[in-house]
């Protein structure tokens, strides 16, 4: 069985598609009559078309600019910025606190005393 | 996701859909023929949503623009528009159908007759499965096929288009009807599950 062939869409799909097939291959005529069938004159459609995608410019607007205040406002509430000499002081600290943990008896407390002059000599 | 009229939901290379300019450019390039189809077809699709008049075909061109959903190059913008509204219609469809109360009217059955959820689960034995299957996904080819009773030409088409066919061509061939009563044939399907989409577009 081939793994890249697509299941079979379902029957009331392809009816719909044919159906939307038939709209789009309709004529100007039938397009019309549907119209005014439907209460509209082909005029008021164009109109209302045009107007659809004049919202749809201010609407993306709208939410780009909302995406963008988002950002600003999770950029200012973030975690204050740290420099690297503190990333690499944190660093050089933490391996030391588990070399001293490794350690056992008298070893723990030479290197213990040792760490902690050297921080306050830092 | 599937594929529907060559337009396809899922991830494709870029150069395969248009850009931002040719989007815009294809809005601006649309004739007023193509503007009157997509109020057609918008109607089409508005039905059974919450959407107001000219709302579904603007979130549409908003996906477009947003690039929320693609716009291959192979397929025709008026076509990618439409399709864009279909799925957006469909899923805004599914939402609210998961919101509805029990007794909301949906067409069920192979009768096409109009029933509530409450009625499919006393007809399916108190089978709260089976009810809701059919409450998902009703038997739309037999209900079309019912309300096109009186008219064989129609179920001959509605058969062959369940059956696979595709494109006037291979629909004429199947049926033996001339390619203006295949045309005539899908306008009446049209006009008859649109006036009840309810429970038909899923």
């Amino acid at each position: 069985m081939s793994s890249s062939k697509r299941p079979r869409p379902a029957p009331e799909d392809l009816i719909e598609d044919a159906i939307l097939d038939d709209i789009l291959a309709s004529s100007e005529d039938e397009i019309a009559a549907e119209l005014r069938d439907g209460g509209s004159s082909p005029d008021e459609a164009v109109a209302r078309a045009r107007r659809a995608v004049a919202d749809a410019e201010a609407e993306c607007g709208r939410r780009r600019l909302a995406a963008a205040k988002r950002g600003v406002a999770a950029f200012r509430s973030s975690a204050p910025v740290v420099s690297l000499a503190d990333v690499q002081r944190q660093r050089t600290s933490t391996t030391v606190a588990y070399v001293i943990v490794a350690c056992s008896g008298r070893w723990r407390l030479v290197l213990g005393v040792a760490v902690s002059r050297a921080t306050r000599r830092r | 996701m599937g594929e529907r009229n060559g337009w396809r939901e899922e991830t494709r290379p870029d150069d395969e859909d248009l850009t931002d300019e040719e989007v815009r450019a294809a809005i601006e390039g649309l004739t007023d023929l193509d503007r009157q189809k997509l109020i057609v077809i918008e109607r089409r699709y508005r039905a059974g949503t919450d959407f107001a008049e000219s709302d579904l075909l603007q979130e549409a061109i908003c996906s477009a623009f947003e690039r929320q959903r693609r716009c291959p190059r192979d397929v025709s913008f008026v076509r990618t528009v439409s399709m864009m509204m279909r799925s957006i219609g469909g899923h805004r469809r599914n939402a609210l159908a998961r919101h509805d109360g029990f007794d909301a009217p949906i067409i069920a059955g192979k009768d096409g007759a109009i029933r509530t959820p409450a009625d499919t689960l006393a007809a399916a034995g108190l089978d709260p499965e089976a009810a809701v299957m059919e409450r998902e996904r009703p038997d739309v080819v037999a209900a079309a096929l019912s309300i096109s009773s009186d008219d064989e030409d129609v179920q001959y088409v509605i058969m062959g288009i369940a059956d696979g066919l595709k494109g006037g061509t291979e629909l004429q061939a199947a049926t033996g009807l001339s390619s203006n009563r295949v045309h005539y044939a899908l306008r009446k399907i049209r006009k008859r599950l649109g006036s009840d989409p309810e429970g038909w577009l899923t």
